[in-house]
């Protein structure tokens, strides 16, 4: 072995050690964590708090997000120290606060908690990884004082800089200035929700949110500019490497959009990427561009290891890595590079520009083809137009907005006319990028549809993707390898389809969704039915969108047989809408009480078949299990009681969703003498007292009870004496507040439960 | 310690096969160059197939008296050196310029020069590639032998067709008169060795040989790094 080899395998060896080290001790929070003081006595609107804002506040739709480092809290009877960094979400866009100042305010404080169903975001996590631990919510007016401002100097000129920028953008009359905002000085809480969901459909979403991608393409515009004023200089060339000096001299440019862009974690990556890329041109390495990227990222991973989790962090890296390493190969494919010959025809500039595009869409490409199986792991679904659409609006976007959004900035407190000029042409551009993006997002089919993506799938794609392009010159074996792997990969695919869809079980997901309701049923052979959807009292959080779909696509599922809406209440059928406007769904049931609002719209649009059921409806068998409507019946209820009710029978196993009903609907299924015995109970609204009475369990006498509820939640659901009866009767208790998605197994005579919370963290 | 860090994240390449090494190029691709040994042609440097020194003329020179008083090369045109000078040159790996320039430099025994000059690029073509491969080169052997090296007074006025798809005649003529001393002044009473990465048939250093003879060079001598030998 050459010590050559072995010096640096035994650094990295070390520098791995580190990040281990480093991974468990982030894990230790100091004694005096404001964590450890949530439970202290306080007043009904929350903790009275002090800290210092140590970021700018983002704003979100008609909310501000602020992120504080605190040290004080203020109870009754004395002041603690604290220490910690909190979240806070405040319902008013303008809060007149900036970085570097000291407040002092009140709020309702929680550790952030994840729903706990598979496929979800971890957003503890992510937290976590950005150091914040609490979270809180002030809806108050006056909920804070401005005390002072203690902020370190240069961070509050910059913040100086982007406040006046982000005024300057408002002041302009823009069309667009909300996504020149996204785009420049990185607030992108002002853009409107549809033009978000076309760039989304579009798949070329990432390109709102500055990251690497943003960072890259302006230091690549300015290499690119220095280059050539530089070479204006014949004598400049001659004495100096022109090309170092460019190198060097687009540090300047990046750092400023780094902190115009509020240096936030990404774009702190990016630079450091740039950086490692400078460094390597200056030592003249610039051609060992893999270890330039390791350099990159062992730099960032030894401040922050746990970046690896990080979405955006493999993104970026994937991202740099397939364009080096599969642009090329793919070029090479397509033309041969004739070495020296070429060089010096007098090219046309219109085979310049052509080669120049096709370069352009390769890297496009590639980006997008070395990404696809992160994206597929962590999003469930593969857009497949993001290989054009970034092929529109990169080159738009990236060579022409930003830059000229950046010159405008810079020469916003010089020349204030230019800055006006350059930011109307920037702005007209992206008038134009915006069009064409609006065009693709129009295509159908535009995504994949890949479930959470297997390991073993991944590889097989990456495995196939290298081997494709590695091996040069040995023709047959180019063919033949990649072919294997592509079949065994439909092998492996369709092997795991198999198994999700062909089973003998039937399996119900009681879905954590918070405060509501929402169950998936998928029956034996793989009809599936969605028993409400959730829902959350903030218009704009959409727990379809946000929590059963995520769910739904990480199980690769697609297709909805049946949709039922136990009652119409915004904490069962709340998240509905999201899931019928996405999801291929077949048949609408519900109780036919009162109307269905936007639901209908959004049903009639899709032409689903809307279906009313109730007490007396014929029941009905789906795959081997027997489907029965228990109620309403004709007896005049409120909405609660009127609630849907249904039991599923497969073999010797039954399960009763009985909605929201309360002690009156359950007279009226007791009244009307039907059999009611069920093994599984979904425990009637939520664990609420005005349910379960104990007259309906002891006809029901279940087996296992699943209650549905949200962790702490305002109405103190489940409430304890409802548990304790279930208990009582000798039934087991689950909830999805405390232990997640609680899933449900039966071959129809045996039952498994899994909680997924525990299985997680058993 | 900065310099161990440097070369863990950057870990030294040979520039030519891009395997680790300690410093500049590998001794694989070293025993890739096949340096000239004499016997050679006093004038143009040519080696003969016999190993019977000494050294003399060779026909060509004896038909056609060379302008410059020697040329020299360190290696034959071909195997590493072919390679290296093309990264170098057409793929702009200017990392190889040191190595390269040390090898030329080590090869200079003789101290007798007043002034190193580059031969020179046309504007056009010291755009499009950002670099003159032979101010590189010379750049290093400047350096190491504490040499001057005057890079701006000799310059080419018209951007030619590369002499490398041209044969023999074709190449002194698509030179001719192409090449121009500005400051008159430089080189009066001179002894200026002229550095360049290839010699081939001696055209284009013929060509800068005259100028600098007529802006009053005492004397004028070539050096390469390579050589075409047709053997």
């Amino acid at each position: 072995m050459r010590w050559n080899y072995i010096k640096p395998a035994l650094a990295s060896f070390f520098i791995l050690g580190i990040v281990f080290i480093g991974a468990s001790l982030e894990g230790t929070l100091p004694e005096n964590h404001i964590k450890n003081f949530l439970n202290s006595k306080s007043g009904p609107l929350g903790m009275r708090v002090e800290g210092v804002l140590y970021r700018s506040p983002e704003r979100r739709l008609d909310k501000s997000k602020l992120y504080i480092e605190s040290d004080k809290i203020i109870l009754k009877d004395r002041d603690i120290d604290v220490s910690g960094k909190i979240l806070l979400t405040v319902d008013s866009l303008e809060t007149g606060l900036s970085y570097g100042d000291r407040i002092r305010f009140l709020a309702r404080l929680k550790e952030p908690r994840n729903f706990g169903n598979p496929g979800e975001f971890d957003y503890t996590g992510y937290l976590a990884r950005r150091g914040i631990y609490v979270i809180g919510h002030s809806n108050t007016e006056r909920w804070s004082i401005k005390l002072r401002e203690v902020g370190w100097r240069f961070w509050m000129s910059i913040e100086d800089l982007r406040e006046m920028a982000g005024r300057f953008l408002d002041g302009e009359e823009l069309n667009n200035g909300a996504i020149l905002k996204a785009l420049l000085i990185g607030q992108k809480g002002e853009i409107k929700r549809g033009v978000r969901d076309k760039f989304a459909r579009a798949g070329a979403a990432h390109i709102l949110a500055i990251s690497g991608l943003h960072i890259g393409i302006v230091a690549f515009v300015f290499y690119g500019l220095l280059y050539r004023l530089l070479r204006l200089s014949e004598r400049l060339m001659l004495t100096f490497d022109i090309r170092k000096i460019a190198a060097l001299s687009i540090m300047p440019p990046v750092l400023f959009y780094g902190l115009l862009a509020g240096f936030t974690v990404p774009t702190q990556r990016a630079v450091i990427m740039v950086t490692a890329f400078v460094i390597a041109i200056l030592l003249g390495r610039s051609k060992d561009t893999y270890n330039t990227l390791a350099m990159a990222a062992i730099a960032i991973l030894l401040f922050s290891p746990m970046a690896i989790l990080d979405v955006s962090f493999q993104l970026s890296f994937t991202a740099v890595l397939a364009i080096i390493y599969i642009t090329p190969r793919l070029r090479s494919l397509i033309k041969r590079e004739d070495e020296i010959g070429d060089k010096f025809e007098s090219h046309s500039i219109l085979s310049r520009l052509k080669d120049k595009a096709l370069l352009l869409f390769l890297i496009s490409v590639s980006a997008a083809l070395g990404t696809s199986p992160v994206v597929a792991y962590h999003f469930h679904v593969v857009p497949i137009m993001g290989g054009i659409s970034n092929l529109m609006v990169v080159p738009f976007i990236g060579f022409l907005v930003v830059p000229l959004g950046l010159f405008s900035l810079f020469f916003l407190p010089l020349w204030r006319g230019l800055a006006s000029i350059l930011i109307n042409i920037a702005d007209s551009i992206l008038e134009l990028s915006i069009w064409m993006i609006g065009l693709v997002a129009e295509i159908p089919f535009s995504a994949i549809w890949t479930g959470r993506a297997a390991v073993i799938e991944i590889s097989l794609v990456v495995f196939t993707i290298i081997l494709s392009l590695s091996l040069k010159g040995r023709r047959r074996l180019q063919l033949i390898l990649p072919a294997i792997l592509l079949v065994s990969l439909i092998a492996t695919h369709g092997w795991l389809y198999y198994r999700n869809n062909y089973y003998e079980d039937m399996k119900v997901t009681f879905i954590s969704v918070g405060q509501g309701d929402s169950a998936l049923v998928e029956f034996p052979y793989g009809r599936r039915m969605l028993i409400d959807g959730g829902g959350s009292y903030d218009p704009d959080y959409d727990i379809g969108k946000m929590v059963v779909a995520p769910f739904l696509r990480s199980k690769g599922i697609r297709r909805i047989d049946y949709v039922v809406l136990s009652h119409p209440q915004a904490d069962h059928a709340g998240g509905l809408g999201y899931i019928i406007k996405n999801f291929d769904v077949r048949e609408f049931w519900w109780n036919g009480d009162s109307d269905l609002g936007y639901l209908d719209r959004i049903l009639r649009s899709r032409s689903v078949e809307i279906k009313e059921k109730d007490g007396l409806s014929e029941p009905l068998e789906i795959s081997g299990v027997m489907v029965e409507f228990l109620h309403p019946s004709d007896t005049p209820l409120d909405v609660n009681n009127n609630s849907l009710v249904i039991r599923l029978t497969y073999k010797d196993v039954d399960i009763i969703f009985p909605g929201d009903i309360e002690e009156e609907g359950e007279g009226e299924l007791l009244r009307r003498g039907l059999g009611l015995k069920a093994s599984i109970l979904k425990v009637p609204h939520h664990g609420s007292r005005t349910s379960s009475t104990e007259r309906f369990l002891k006809a029901v006498r279940p087996d296992i009870a699943v209650i549905s509820a949200g962790f702490n939640n305002p109405f103190g659901f489940p409430h304890k004496e409802i548990i304790d009866r279930y208990r009582n009767l000798g039934a087991e208790v689950y909830r999805t507040d405390i232990e997640g998605a609680v899933h449900v197994k039966t071959d129809g005579k045996k039952i498994k439960v899994e909680r997924y919370l525990y299985h997680n963290h058993p | 310690m900065l310099k161990n860090l440097l070369a863990f994240f950057f870990p030294p390449l040979c520039p030519v096969c891009e395997k680790v090494v300690n410093e500049g190029i590998c001794c694989t691709c070293l025993k890739g160059i096949r340096l000239i040994r004499g016997p050679l042609c006093t004038t143009c440097g040519v080696p003969f197939v016999s190993t019977v020194p000494p050294d003399h003329f060779c026909g060509e020179c004896i038909k056609k008296k060379k302008p410059f008083s020697y040329a020299r090369s360190v290696g034959i045109y071909d195997g590493t050196l072919l390679d290296a000078i093309h990264m170098l040159k057409y793929k702009g790996k200017t990392s190889l310029a040191r190595p390269l320039g040390m090898l030329m430099a080590d090869y200079l025994h003789e101290n007798d020069y007043d002034i190193l000059a580059p031969v020179p690029l046309h504007k056009t073509r010291l755009k499009e590639r950002g670099f003159n491969q032979s101010l590189l080169l010379g750049r290093v052997i400047a350096r190491k032998h504490n040499l001057h090296l005057d890079y701006l007074s000799l310059v080419r006025l018209r951007a030619t067709r590369p002499q490398v798809n041209l044969k023999g005649n074709e190449r002194t003529r698509n030179v001719r008169g192409v090449f121009e001393v500005r400051k008159a002044s430089s080189f009066i009473d001179k002894k200026v060795l002229l550095i360049d990465d290839v010699y081939t048939t001696g055209a284009t250093v013929s060509e800068c040989t005259s100028a600098l003879r007529k802006a009053g060079a005492r004397r004028v001598g070539v050096f390469t790094l390579a050589r075409v030998v047709d053997l």
